[in-house]
C-alpha cells in the first residue's frame, strides 16, 4: 500500500472518472447552504459543527456510466463583505449563481455577481442560474423574469426548492452534465487540473483554508 | 461489499465502501477527545478506517479548520499502529461530516506524528466506523 503520505498523492487506483470544482455564489440569505443540505426531520448537529462551518463537500454523481466527483464550495457568508478571493474562483469548472425568488434585490444583484464571476473565473467555466425557494408563496420574481435574465446572460436556468431533494440533486446533475459535455468536446481542461489547482487539505492554514475563509 | 452510510435512516447517504485492510484501532478516549458522534450499539467501537485520499469518499463533508477551543488537542495520548509503525495523533485539523445532512462528526482529518522519529508527520482522514451504518 503506497501513499499514506499525502491526501493528494494517492491517485493510483482512483475510483472516479473526473473531478469538478463547483462554486455556489449569490447574496447572503438566498439559501446557498440549504442547497447543500438534505432536509431530514431529526435534528442532531451539535452546535460546534455549525460554528466551525463547512469548507467543502464531495458528492458523487454518475453520468452515462461515468463516476464524477463534484467538489462543492459555498461562500459561507463572505459575500457580505465582498471578500471572495480570486483563489476561490481558481480552477472552478462550474459556478451556480443563486438568487431568492422571494427577494427582488437578490435577483437584481445577479448581474453584479455575473460580472464578478466573469472577471475572476476561467473563461470556460460553466455557469448556471438558479432561482431558489420556488416553493414559497411569497414569490416576487416570476419564472419568466428568471428565464429572461438567463437568456440575456446566455446561461442555463432552473428554479429550485431546497425542500425538494430531487430538485436540488437535479441542479448538480445538470451542471455536471454540461461540464462533462464541454470536457468531451475538449473545450475545457480535464478534471485532473482541477484537482491540482484546488485544495490540499494537508497544508494546514495554507491555501485550503484561505480560499474559503474571511 | 459493505457500504458505509449515514446512520440516519432518512438520510442514508453513501459515504464510502468499507475496506477491511485499512481498519485501525484507537483507544476509547478518542470519542470524547474529539467529540465524535457515536451509534448506540457500539459494535464497531474503537475501529476507524484510514482513507488516504479525500477523493476516495463518494460523499463527504469537510469542515473548516477546527479552532483550538473546540478540541483539546491532547491526542498525543492516542496512538495508532499503521503498517507496524506507531503514530500519535498530534493534531485534529478538520472534521468529516455527512455530505447530505451535515450530521457528525463522523471522523476527522488528523496530523499524525511518528513515535520513533517525531520529525516525521503525515495527514490522514480517519472515518469512525462506530459513527456510520454498515450496510
Amino acid at each position: 500500500m503506497s501513499g499514506l503520505r499525502s491526501v493528494s498523492g494517492s491517485t493510483n487506483g482512483k475510483n472516479y472518472d473526473s473531478i469538478m470544482k463547483i462554486l455556489l455564489i449569490g447574496d447572503s440569505g438566498v439559501g446557498k447552504s440549504c442547497l447543500l443540505v438534505r432536509f431530514v426531520d431529526d435534528k442532531f448537529n451539535p452546535s460546534f459543527i455549525t460554528t466551525i462551518g463547512i469548507d467543502f463537500k464531495i458528492k458523487t454523481v454518475e453520468i452515462n456510466g461515468r463516476k464524477i466527483k463534484l467538489q462543492l464550495w459555498d461562500t459561507a457568508g463572505q459575500e457580505r463583505f465582498r471578500t471572495i478571493t480570486t483563489a476561490y474562483y481558481r480552477g472552478a469548472m462550474g459556478i451556480i449563481l443563486v438568487y431568492d425568488v422571494t427577494d427582488e434585490k437578490t435577483f437584481a444583484n445577479i448581474r453584479q455577481w455575473f460580472k464578478t464571476v466573469t472577471e475572476h473565473a476561467n473563461d470556460d467555466a460553466q455557469l448556471l442560474l438558479v432561482g431558489n425557494k420556488s416553493d414559497m408563496e411569497t414569490r416576487t420574481v416570476t419564472h419568466e423574469q428568471g428565464d429572461e435574465l438567463s437568456r440575456e446572460l446566455g446561461i442555463p436556468f432552473v428554479e429550485a426548492s431546497a425542500k425538494n431533494d430531487d430538485n436540488v440533486n437535479e441542479i448538480f446533475f445538470t451542471l455536471a452534465k454540461l461540464i462533462q459535455e464541454k470536457i468531451d468536446s475538449n473545450q475545457i481542461a480535464t478534471g485532473g487540473n482541477a484537482k491540482d489547482s484546488n485544495i490540499n487539505i494537508n497544508s494546514s492554514g495554507g491555501s485550503g483554508s484561505k480560499s474559503n475563509c474571511c | 461489499m459493505t457500504k458505509l452510510r449515514c446512520s440516519f435512516t432518512d438520510c442514508n447517504s453513501m459515504i464510502i465502501n468499507l475496506d477491511d485492510d485499512k481498519i485501525v484501532s484507537m483507544s476509547d478516549e478518542i470519542y470524547a477527545a474529539f467529540k465524535l458522534m457515536q451509534q448506540k450499539d457500539g459494535s464497531h467501537n474503537n475501529k476507524f478506517m484510514i482513507v488516504n485520499d479525500i477523493w476516495d469518499f463518494d460523499n463527504v463533508g469537510v469542515s473548516r479548520d477546527i479552532p483550538e477551543q473546540v478540541v483539546d488537542n491532547n491526542g498525543e495520548l492516542i496512538e495508532v499502529e499503521i503498517s507496524d509503525e506507531q503514530w500519535s495523533i498530534s493534531k485534529c485539523l478538520k472534521y468529516l461530516l455527512c455530505a447530505d445532512c451535515d450530521k457528525g462528526p463522523i471522523g476527522m482529518v488528523c496530523e499524525l506524528t511518528n513515535k520513533r522519529d517525531n520529525s516525521i508527520t503525515k495527514t490522514i482522514n480517519l472515518l469512525s466506523l462506530n459513527s456510520v451504518s454498515h450496510i
